[in-house]
């Protein structure tokens, strides 16, 4: 009796949250709702998001996806308003062309304590040929306003099966109900990749299906005329379906020290692997990481194109006449790369116009560049192979699939050490890599197809060295010279922000950013030679650091350099926290003292040390006689820290600025 | 929060001429100083052919240095049903002169013209070029035909910052029987004009690139342009009156509002429930103005006659979205269906103000916005935003020439000006140093006028975004833990009060004999404009302000005041700065204001701001010092 009363009980639950996720129901309850129960900052909320993806067979082109999205929104917030407007891209550059339409697509409020329906008509709905590649059509829900619920449906076809659609669970508001669901035909095997700090429940089944195939023919025998017969093929296969449901999911936002917070978001993502369609081979795309690559080594726009080398090998020959070292022959061959080819600014794993013409047009993208470079660097006797990347822009390809990489570095041995390199970026050196191309691991292809994790994360130090040799006067005015080294990354980046600006501008961008000081003698050193530290020296004058209050002077013997706010200023952190490369900064700063004055207090000195060796900073000052020297150094060894350790980093900064704040103070005798 | 309308005006058109190309040829040294390209030659013919046909021819030689060169090379051409490309192609050449690549129409790029939510019909074509090297040279050539002679593009005898200017120039051909006209502006005796019958020219050579310095004003109000216009023009197959301001509101009233006004029974019925017996204008605009921006929401749909004509009220009162345009004149169109008389305005939108050129009829403007007149005054409303406050104009469409459309008289007038003490915040701090070491701090702080603006929209904020806020906002003080944050708008009055309490955790090391800390511990004011050796551009101080504040601190019973700051007043032309210090027992009262004047200054005057800023930086800075003796 009780088992049938929970049974019951159960079957009704699921019969009412059925109903509760189905297009049409929208309740008074919900349209009169102010906040979402759960994030009172929600602008808007997702109350169901559910989408359908499965194949259907045209006798003409095979085997077309189709994706139908059933979304209905919440808006509770004026700021929520622009939630009722909605694109889809689809592509349209090859003969076969995606599709999309929309339908049911209902704005709902309520009037006179009734409810009250709009539905969108064509004047709403908009096309845009955006390019020769890509349209859009766009939505704009008639008649929203705070407190609206609109709902839509559409249906994506299209006959690029291997590129399936993303599913993302999360979004920028919370989703209250996301459901996905897959029914594939056993022709194709897709990976299934879920990514995010939470995952959806699963259910999985199978059901048949049949394809019928019609064919006629006519026969015109002198006997009987033009009678047509038709013949009719079944074709029963099964299909595997997968349904994938998450509730109450909570808005993804945006913190500080994230390279790309998608990376976060909980999503399910499908990858073609294999498909075996009845009498024909199997064909495998992609099912491990080593699958992976070697298809896309095996593809014309890639493996073919690193074989070439017909088209630089005089040049090459040429280059490497006189150099002997090997360490100056992949630089000379680097270099020639950058110069001889210009990135055109687009990312891929393969070639578009081919290495050939990218080296004859010099320019091209990053997989004809890189691939250039490696091939050159091949023949050039060396073990050099390509890297396979994601850039941070692209996320993480935490799972096997070609979409996951969208760029190609270059790697290459020299006395047992592998090296990463990257032309696309005229200021890169060997294992500098341009930020974009910093996304943790990448994976390395050697020449016989197989291949291996490569981590792409700097792992040496980018030091900056601080010299500042200054006097303060007895009127609180402070002068002195200031020598900035910068390695590494430091000075890559230096390279990339500011090459290109005159030495007048860079010094008003300077004077902007060491607030309070005035420069004067600026020089940098080495803005090209990319192999050698920036230098930069200027003097400098400022009457804003020394508080003169009676016969005291107070200071921060930090002076510009202290560090005034803690980067980290929220409670929690649910992601990790990303620095760009681990760093070392370290400041040697000595002052001189008026005359007449005697130091009365130093701060005292600081050795701190983050838990798991992350980093550390340290302040130690001293003087003799009248001149104070301050050592300090702020250390961050890892380029990644867990969130778990959010609060320890935290109070690590807060430390660092507090101490920073400290005042050496002067008195006069 | 507010959205322009696009409109596609071709700034830089261009042209051929069958001149030998002479880039190769050297150029003053001085045009390279701070010149990130130098404009080589710059030559556009127009041949205005009748009021509804029109050819823009474009020759463009540039020499760029460097990456951020690229900016100046302006080598697109925007398309639509009025206007077609009859050529476009450009060549890249190297620093010898030695020809890079040729580029022909079809490899130019075809985009549609949208960002973020714009629909339009419009088009681009746009050169992608990846140099090589630097410098290059790109010579740009391109031809558009055009039915729409609404806008004949201006000469911008100087373009941008860091660009060098060889050699720029204009031709205008023109039909005797259109009514040409032009007006310069900033014109001094570097240009060149040619009148002859017909025809017009307009020339510029060697101008050294100039810098953007700190606080200089628009571009527009001292770069030297000519604007063209026709008395009788074609816009997307109408033709408009320019002859005056008048004519040209009449027209447009005739031609883009008059029948779009039409406004359903059932609208109206509801309508007029809320407003009840009311007869005052201003309180049925409030009541309107509070029903649109409930009911409504900013869409950029930009589809009638060029972008022009606002999509009917009747379709937005059904659909709930629309543009500026729309927005604004289904406003109107509701007012009048109650007898209250409001203009459909038309505005630079843009938080740097920007004047209609008055002395020029022609289409000008880039926004929209109502005036409601009401006892001699007009009031300003905003209809593209849900949130702004009735009557409240804001920083976007402030202190400026605007034209009003009325079907009796059409006219240039000024917006609200928010000036100097209009834009006020008022602060009262109470501040407490615990024995701890904490410091606790209380705020209130009411503020109006453009710093209003700038804050009215903390009311709709979660307490949980308002926690962050500050935390970022309150810079000037670290390890803030929040208690309470209470937001009061006061919609009537235009302000807005925020109640913040927070405690800074360790603020003081209380064991130190001495604490030294800034007396301004809530709103100091130290920004100081950066110093040039030679300061060129002229400066604007865009809007003025007063902060009054006055923060009473109570420090710890074993301390006393070592040291405090006096009193001290700084007047200047810029502004005044008043601070008054006085204490008794624990209690140190700090009272301060702050007073700065808008206003536009001479280069030579810059130095002499720059100081006045330092000074009360400085005063800001300030510390008192306790002692535990």
């Amino acid at each position: 009796m009780k088992k049938t009363i929970i049974l019951l009980l159960l079957i009704s639950s699921q019969i009412i949250s059925a109903q509760k996720y189905e297009m049409g129901k929208v309740t008074k309850e919900e349209l009169e709702q102010t906040t979402h129960p759960t994030d009172t900052s929600a602008v808007a909320a997702i109350l169901f998001h559910k989408g359908r993806s499965f194949f259907e067979y045209h006798q003409e082109k095979g085997f077309i996806l189709i994706t139908e999205v059933e979304t209905k929104i919440k808006i509770y917030k004026k700021e929520g308003l622009d939630w009722a407007n909605k694109e889809v891209a689809i592509y349209i550059g090859e003969s076969e062309k995606e599709n999309v339409e929309f339908s049911k697509a209902y704005t709902y409020n309520i009037e006179n304590s009734k409810i009250e329906k709009t539905k969108l008509k064509r004047e709403g709905e908009f096309d845009e040929i955006t390019n020769k590649y890509w349209a859009k059509k766009k939505i704009v829900m008639p008649n929203v306003r705070e407190g609206s619920i609109i709902e839509y449906k559409y249906v994506l076809r299209s006959p690029f099966y291997s590129t399936f659609p993303d599913w993302y669970f999360q979004n920028s508001i919370p989703v209250d109900y996301s459901e996905y669901k897959t029914q594939i035909p056993e022709y194709f095997y897709y990976n299934a990749h879920k990514t995010g700090w939470i995952f959806p429940n699963e259910v999985k089944s199978k059901q048949g299906n049949k394809i019928i195939l019609t064919s006629s023919e006519r026969n015109t025998s002198a006997y009987i005329n033009y009678k047509t017969t038709f013949n009719r093929d079944e074709i029963n296969y099964i299909e595997n379906h997968v349904t994938y449901i998450l509730e109450n999911i909570p808005a993804i936002k945006e913190e500080s020290y994230v390279n790309n917070i998608s990376n976060y978001a909980v999503k399910v993502q499908h990858e073609l692997s294999q498909t075996r369609f009845p009498n024909s081979h199997l064909k495998s795309f992609s099912t491990t990481w080593e699958d992976v690559a070697k298809n896309i080594y095996d593809s014309e726009n890639f493996g073919s194109e690193l074989k070439k080398s017909g088209y630089f090998e005089d040049e090459i020959n040429k280059l490497l006449l006189n150099i002997t070292s090997k360490e100056e022959q992949i630089k000379a061959i680097y270099q020639f790369v950058k110069n001889k080819v210009k990135w055109d600014n687009y990312n891929g794993i393969y070639c578009d116009k081919g290495v050939k013409k990218a080296y004859n047009d010099r320019s091209g993208n990053v997989a004809e560049i890189n691939l250039m470079l490696t091939a050159m660097l091949r023949h050039a006797g060396f073990e050099a192979n390509p890297v396979l990347v994601s850039t941070r822009s692209n996320g993480i390809s935490i799972f096997p699939s070609r979409t996951g990489y969208n760029y190609v570095i270059t790697a290459v041995e020299l006395d047992h050490k592998i090296h990463l390199l990257d032309a696309t970026s005229k200021f890169s050196t060997q294992n500098i890599l341009p930020l974009r191309a910093i996304n943790w691991m990448g994976r390395l292809i050697k020449k016989d197809g197989t291949s291996i994790t490569i981590d792409l994360l700097s792992k040496d130090m980018s030091t900056e060295n601080t010299t500042i040799m200054s006097k303060i006067d007895e009127v609180g005015n402070i002068t002195g010279k200031t020598r900035e080294q910068k390695f590494r990354y430091n000075a890559y980046l230096y390279r990339e922000n500011n090459n290109d600006l005159s030495i007048e501008q860079y010094q008003e961008k300077l004077e902007k950013k060491r607030k309070g000081i005035e420069i004067d003698e600026l020089s940098i050193t080495n803005k090209n030679d990319i192999d050698q530290p920036i230098v930069e020296t200027y003097s400098f004058a400022s009457n804003r650091f020394v508080d003169l209050i009676g016969d005291r002077m107070y200071f921060s013997p930090m002076l510009f350099f202290e560090q005034l706010e803690n980067p980290f200023k929220l409670d929690k952190r649910i992601y990790p926290i990303e620095f760009d490369f681990p760093f070392k900064d370290n400041y040697n700063i000595t002052i001189t003292i008026p005359d007449g004055y005697i130091i009365e207090t130093l701060p005292e000195n600081l050795n701190l040390v983050i838990n798991k060796e992350y980093g550390a900073f340290k302040f130690i000052i001293s003087n003799v006689s009248n001149t104070i020297q301050l050592l300090c150094s702020l250390e961050m060894k890892t380029a990644i820290i867990p969130n778990q350790d959010y609060e320890t980093l935290k109070l690590f900064f807060k430390e660092i600025v507090t101490k920073q704040s400290e005042k050496v103070v002067l008195k006069k005798i | 929060m507010y959205k322009l309308f696009i409109l596609i005006i071709v700034l830089f058109i261009s042209q051929i001429s069958n001149s030998q190309d002479n880039f190769t040829s050297t150029y003053p040294d001085s045009l390279k100083e701070n010149a990130q390209a130098i404009l080589r030659e710059n030559r556009i013919e127009i041949d205005i052919i009748s009021i509804n046909k029109m050819s823009i021819k474009k020759k463009r030689i540039i020499t760029v240095f460097n990456e951020l060169g690229l900016k100046h090379v302006d080598a697109f051409e925007y398309y639509d049903k009025a206007t077609s490309i009859k050529k476009i192609e450009a060549t890249i050449y190297n620093a010898v002169g030695a020809e890079l690549k040729k580029i022909k129409r079809k490899d130019f790029k075809d985009h549609s013209v949208t960002e973020s939510s714009i629909i339009t019909d419009n088009r681009v074509l746009y050169l992608e070029y990846t140099p090589i090297q630097y410098p290059i040279t790109i010579v740009f050539e391109s031809e558009i035909n055009t039915s729409n002679t609404a806008f004949i593009p201006s000469w911008y005898g100087v373009e941008n910052y860091n660009l060098g200017i060889q050699k720029s120039s204009i031709n205008i051909k023109y039909s005797p029987e259109v009514q040409f006209k032009y007006k310069e502006i900033n014109i001094g005796n570097s240009v060149e004009k040619i009148i002859s019958d017909n025809s017009i020219d307009f020339s510029i050579q060697n101008v050294k690139s100039l810098k953007l310095e700190d606080l200089s004003p628009s571009q527009l109000s001292f770069f030297p342009h000519v604007m063209f216009g026709l008395n009788k023009f074609n816009l997307e197959g109408v033709v408009g009156s320019a002859e005056n301001w008048n004519s040209f509101g009449s027209w447009m009233y005739e031609y883009l509002l008059k029948d779009t006004e039409e406004i359903s029974a059932e609208t109206v019925q509801k309508l007029k429930t809320l407003i009840g017996e009311e007869k005052d204008y201003l309180k049925i605009a409030k009541t309107v103005y509070e029903y649109v921006q409930n009911k409504t929401r900013y869409v950029s749909v930009q589809l009638g006659i060029g972008g022009w004509k606002p999509m009917l009220a009747k379709d937005v009162d059904r659909l709930g979205y629309g543009d500026c345009k729309a927005l604004t004149n289904y406003t109107r169109s509701l007012l009048k269906a109650f007898d209250v008389p409001s203009y459909y305005t038309i505005v630079y939108g843009d938080k740097t103000k920007r004047d209609l050129v008055e002395d020029f009829v022609a289409m000008q403007g880039n926004h929209v916005i109502l005036g409601i007149p009401y006892n001699n005054e007009i009031t300003w409303l905003e209809c593209t935003s849900q949130v702004q406050p009735f009557g409240f104009q804001g920083d976007f469409t402030d202190d400026r020439k605007v034209l009003i459309i009325n079907s009796e008289k059409s006219e240039i007038v000024k917006t609200t000006a928010y000036n100097g003490a209009d834009n006020n915040q008022k602060t009262n701090a109470n501040i407490e140093l615990l024995n701890n070491g904490d410091m606790v701090f209380d705020f209130k702080m009411i503020s109006k006028g453009i710093i209003y603006d700038n804050k009215f929209h903390l009311e709709l904020k979660s307490k949980e975004e308002l926690t962050k806020y500050y935390k970022e906002n309150i810079n000037n003080i670290n390890n803030k833990e929040f208690t309470s944050i209470n937001i009061n708008h006061t919609r009537e009055n235009l302000e807005l009060e925020e109640k913040i309490y927070f405690t800074a955790k360790e603020f003081a090391k209380i064991n130190n004999q001495r604490i030294m800390m800034p007396i301004n511990l809530a709103n100091p004011i130290v920004y100081i404009p950066s110093k040039y050796k030679v300061r060129n551009n002229p400066f604007q101080i865009n809007r003025g302000y007063l902060y009054e504040d006055v923060i009473i601190l109570k420090i710890p019973n074993h301390y006393s005041i070592e040291s405090i700051p006096t009193n001290s007043v700084i007047n200047s032309i810029y502004g005044d700065y008043i601070c008054t210090i006085s204490h008794e027992g624990n209690t140190i009262t700090f009272k301060r204001s702050i007073l700065l004047k808008e206003g536009t200054y001479n280069a030579n005057q810059y130095d002499e701001y720059r100081k006045f800023r330092e000074q009360i930086a400085k005063n800001e800075n300030l510390k008192i010092v306790l002692n535990t003796m």
